[in-house]
């Protein structure tokens, strides 16, 4: 079962260093400390609190605070999203603040996007405010870390 | 973040590319990382690999609790290894607890392994069925309130422990 998280990576990230050449050891940890993964068919309930990235291949309810934030074309994210970077290519309701907002065209939000850069692909769908605010001011927002 | 493929030729952009496809590759296998704390449920049909902190309940097919995790919840799964540090109760057809594990849970199984070295408190009972306590069907999970996450304090231990306990008994 393991091998296929191996392909998981090769496709995921284009390269291979991330989990090291045994791929995912069960117990051994992925070795990937900052990267996390919302497979297809899970759903959270809750808060997600990372330093480092997470990917949403399936469905989160509650708010995502980390560095960078993906959302996947499968992905369903509601509630709101504090990142540095946010890329959206499948559905998210809700509120993003964050510095670098990139949408593409299979997106649809429903909601505000508060950015410094906000990039959008045709065909996006957003429904919502995107107010510009000073680097400074989202980077106040900015994610939670371990210890706290 | 993203610089790290770049490095890679071949790969193509960076942003569009693996994300798009709602195909099996992408996302099969969840993956909660060390650094990823989770407050709240995680449902799953599938394979969820716990290296981070989840305080709140976990249902899925199949979970590993990696080493460093730290899980403050019932697990409710067909087949769970632990070698982390669990506490909340356990319901699963397999249970497999390495000697890294710090285990303080009651334990509903059906085959257990437990490996020397593991550090075990709590009760543990064979749940004699065909079908695994956690066995109600695996339905997408909705969020009771609205996106506003409820903060989890106590794990909803109560309630799952009655649902399994009518569950299987009948046969």
């Amino acid at each position: 079962m393991f091998s296929k998280a191996v392909g998981l990576e090769h496709t995921l990230l284009g390269h291979t260093g991330l989990f090291g050449p045994a791929g995912l050891v069960p117990g051994a940890g992925v070795g990937a400390d900052d990267l996390s993964v919302i497979g297809a068919g899970l759903s959270v309930v809750g808060d997600l609190r990372s330093p480092g990235e997470i990917q949403v291949f399936g469905a989160v309810y509650g708010e995502v605070n980390s560095r960078t934030v993906i959302v996947a074309a499968s992905g369903h994210v509601e509630g709101w999203i504090y990142a540095s970077k946010v890329y959206v290519h499948g559905s998210f309701t809700g509120r993003i603040e964050a510095i670098e907002v990139t949408v593409t065209s299979t997106a649809t939000i429903f909601g505000d996007i508060y950015h410094h850069i906000l990039t959008v692909d045709p065909n996006a769908v957003i429904d919502g405010l995107r107010p510009w605010r000073p680097r400074s001011h989202l980077e106040e927002r900015r994610p939670w870390h371990p210890g706290e | 973040m993203f610089g790290k493929t770049d490095q890679d030729p071949g790969a193509p952009t960076e942003r569009t590319d693996p994300f798009q496809s709602t195909g099996k590759t992408s996302g099969e296998v969840s993956i909660i990382s060390a650094d990823l704390k989770v407050i709240g449920n995680l449902q799953s049909d599938g394979e969820i690999q716990i290296d981070g902190t989840v305080e709140g309940d976990i249902k899925s097919r199949t979970l590993t609790v990696g080493e460093r995790a730290q899980i403050q919840g019932s697990i409710s799964a067909d087949t769970v290894r632990i070698c982390g540090s669990i506490s909340g109760k356990v319901d699963a057809t397999t249970v497999k607890i390495t000697k890294t594990a710090n285990v303080a849970s009651d334990i509903n199984y059906q085959s257990l392994s437990i490996e020397d070295g593991a550090v075990l408190e709590g009760s543990i009972r064979r749940v004699d069925s065909s079908k695994p306590a956690s066995d109600s069907k695996v339905s997408t999970l909705k969020p009771s309130v609205a996106p506003a996450a409820p903060k989890v304090g106590a794990p909803v231990g109560a309630a799952s422990r009655g649902e399994a306990d009518s569950k299987p008994m009948v046969g």
